[in-house]
């Protein structure tokens, strides 16, 4: 009965095409949203991947944590302190201070950071996962070289081999990094700690990152740093990133929600519709009845209609949305991870059909129990 | 096979039953028909012949009594159950024709073998077939609009037919129709009477009393032989 279907929604065109309308904008708002907080999430997680088994530890402070990270001093003792726990397999001391590039250049705020790290232990700060676009990195024994960030390259326009000046002082670039996705390396600065030290005028690092020989013991660790050494705060990367990964879950309920209240309005046009639809075919559903339609059999007529209705809409919302998450890309750069997954896809066409067949249930039902006698009659 | 058809005993159909504005349109109506016959049923408007014809057409239960289809007692059965029975042993034929505005010839009377789960192409060589009997194998793919009342009726004559029912039941059959295509549309029921239809037909036409077999009066509700 599927033609017949057809053929009762192509009736009225504009009816059916502005009620499908409804359904196709709430379900492009779904899958826009959904898809950029997938993207958020996915940028989080793959970061995290990348740094997985590490603890930063810093000093403790009210301010938020990124500006506590930079702003953190941590004296010799207490990184010796540090040092010393047990399980611990390697750990690489760091200097970070951000600074402003001299000019016009501009990368966002801050436009530059500095971090300082023993050239042996570069990759335990950059994560493995980092690669080098051109050049090598620092070595033992490096004073005024530094290795940069994709970004920062860019933005002055340098090759390996050219300067760079931070903090008047100039270094020589000896390595680039591939574009990684974290501000902190895409607009970094790596040079030799020593240097930062003088850079800097301090003698004290911002903090410490520890490698557990065991990567299991990482909470355990992080948690004995918490409570037995005072002034410092230590975090686990898995902690950080299920910190930030459930306010994005927060953040994708609340979106999707409200998208979803547009797609439920769509769902009360196809109610609507599918009422007057009804209305007006009354004598047909009668005749239909008297050549021995039953009701369930008049019931599935409506709702395959309604049903119709919203499938479409739900696959031309999804086809819209995603061309709008992807459009969204050119926009800003935080968007570039935004996707459309198969489980967003197909979660917003099982919710548009659920739409069809909540907003086609009561017209249905309405439809399956006329009385065939009266509806025959009815002018 | 048994050679009645149809058979009422002790129907009665009252609206409004026990309000103030209770309505008796049949009292204690006994009627058969037997296989093959045709009856035709007069009375004035009002007379409760339309709803008599009704509940012999599983569109309506009697209040009380009992109403047996080839033998099988219907009036206590569930929509469904007689929405099953109209569809298999009980074709219509109504004075407005009836026919569904938005679908051709064809698809009107593919409709009732669909709804019983015809296959669309099985329905469709069926459909063209009956359509052919009727006079209109050129007018398949014409919408009611484009027909006249003659071709309407004739439609909904091959619809009728369309899963070979037992019985047919007609309300005026004729009464929209000028007298030349009246008498074609009873011709075509007397034909296929001669096939083995049974008709029951409600009518004022005098056309079709020369054809009936039995005459049925009905009056207030009552069958005045």
């Amino acid at each position: 009965m599927l033609d017949l279907a057809l053929k009762s929604i192509m009736r009225s065109k504009t009816r059916s095409f502005l009620t499908t309308f409804g359904i196709v904008i709430g379900i492009t708002a779904i899958v826009a949203l959904g898809s950029i907080s997938e993207g958020l999430r996915k940028q989080i997680s793959d970061a995290l991947q990348q740094a997985s088994g590490q603890i930063i530890v810093y000093e403790e402070s009210n301010q938020p944590i990124f500006v506590a990270m930079t702003a953190s001093r941590l004296s010799e003792d207490k990184v010796e302190e540090i040092e010393n726990i047990n399980g611990i397999k390697e750990s690489a001391r760091y200097l970070m201070d951000f600074s402003y590039l001299e000019g016009d250049q501009y990368l966002g705020q801050p436009d530059l950071y500095i971090n300082g790290i023993d050239p042996e232990q570069e990759s335990l700060l950059v994560t493995e996962n980092a690669e080098l676009e051109e050049g090598e990195t620092l070595e033992s024994g490096d004073t005024y070289s530094a290795t940069i960030g994709h970004d920062l390259a860019e933005a002055l326009d340098v090759e390996v081999g050219d300067t760079i000046e931070v903090k008047e002082e100039i270094f020589v670039i000896k390595g680039i990094y591939k574009k990684f996705g974290d501000p902190g390396l895409d607009s970094g600065v790596l040079i030799p700690i020593d240097v930062a030290f003088d850079l800097l005028d301090t003698e004290e690092c911002s903090g410490i990152i520890l490698y557990p020989e065991d990567i299991e013991d990482v909470e355990e660790i992080t948690e004995y740093i918490e409570e037995n050494i005072d002034d410092v705060s230590a975090l686990s990367t898995e902690e950080a990133a299920s910190t930030i990964s459930g306010i994005i879950d927060q953040v994708q309920v609340f979106t999707i929600g409200i998208a979803g209240i547009s797609a439920i309005v769509g769902g009360l046009g196809v109610l609507n519709t599918m009422i007057m639809s009804i209305m007006e075919r009354k004598r047909e559903i009668g005749i239909m009845k008297a050549v021995g339609a039953t009701n369930n059999c008049i019931l599935q007529q409506i709702l395959t209609e309604s049903v119709i209705i919203t499938f479409f809409g739900g696959l031309a919302g999804i086809i819209l949305g995603s061309l709008g998450a992807y459009s969204l890309r050119f926009v800003n750069a935080v968007l570039e991870s935004a996707a459309v997954t198969p489980n967003l896809a197909i979660g917003s066409l099982i919710f548009s059909v659920f739409l069809g067949l909540i907003g086609g249930f009561y017209p249905a039902w309405k439809a399956s129990k006329l009385d065939p006698i009266e509806a025959i009659r009815y002018e | 096979m048994s050679k009645t058809i149809i058979e009422v005993k002790d129907v009665r159909k009252v609206y409004n039953q026990g309000k103030p504005n209770e309505l008796v349109v049949l009292k204690d109506i006994d009627m058969k028909v037997n296989r093959g016959e045709i009856i035709g049923v007069y009375g004035p408007s009002g007379s409760g012949k339309s709803t008599l014809l009704h509940i012999i057409g599983c569109l309506d239960r009697p209040t009380s009594g009992k109403v047996y289809i080839e033998g099988k007692d219907v009036s206590g059965l569930t929509d469904d159950e007689l929405a099953l029975i109209r569809g298999q042993k009980i074709g219509f034929v109504f004075q407005q024709f009836n026919l569904i505005s938005s679908l051709t010839a064809l698809e009107n009377v593919e409709m009732p073998m669909r709804i019983c789960n015809v296959k669309k192409s099985d329905a469709a060589k069926r459909a063209k077939k009956l359509l052919g009997s009727v006079g209109l194998e050129e007018r398949l793919n014409h919408l009611p609009s484009q027909l006249s009342g003659g071709e309407m009726q004739r439609v909904s004559l091959a619809r009728a037919l369309a899963n070979e029912p037992d019985i047919i039941l007609a309300d005026e059959p004729t009464g929209n129709l000028d007298s030349k295509t009246g008498k074609e549309i009873i011709d075509l029921m007397e034909e296929l009477n001669r096939k083995g239809f049974t008709f029951v037909i409600i009518t004022h036409d005098p056309l079709i009393a020369k054809c009936a077999s039995r005459k049925l009066n009905i009056k207030d509700g009552k069958i005045w032989r």
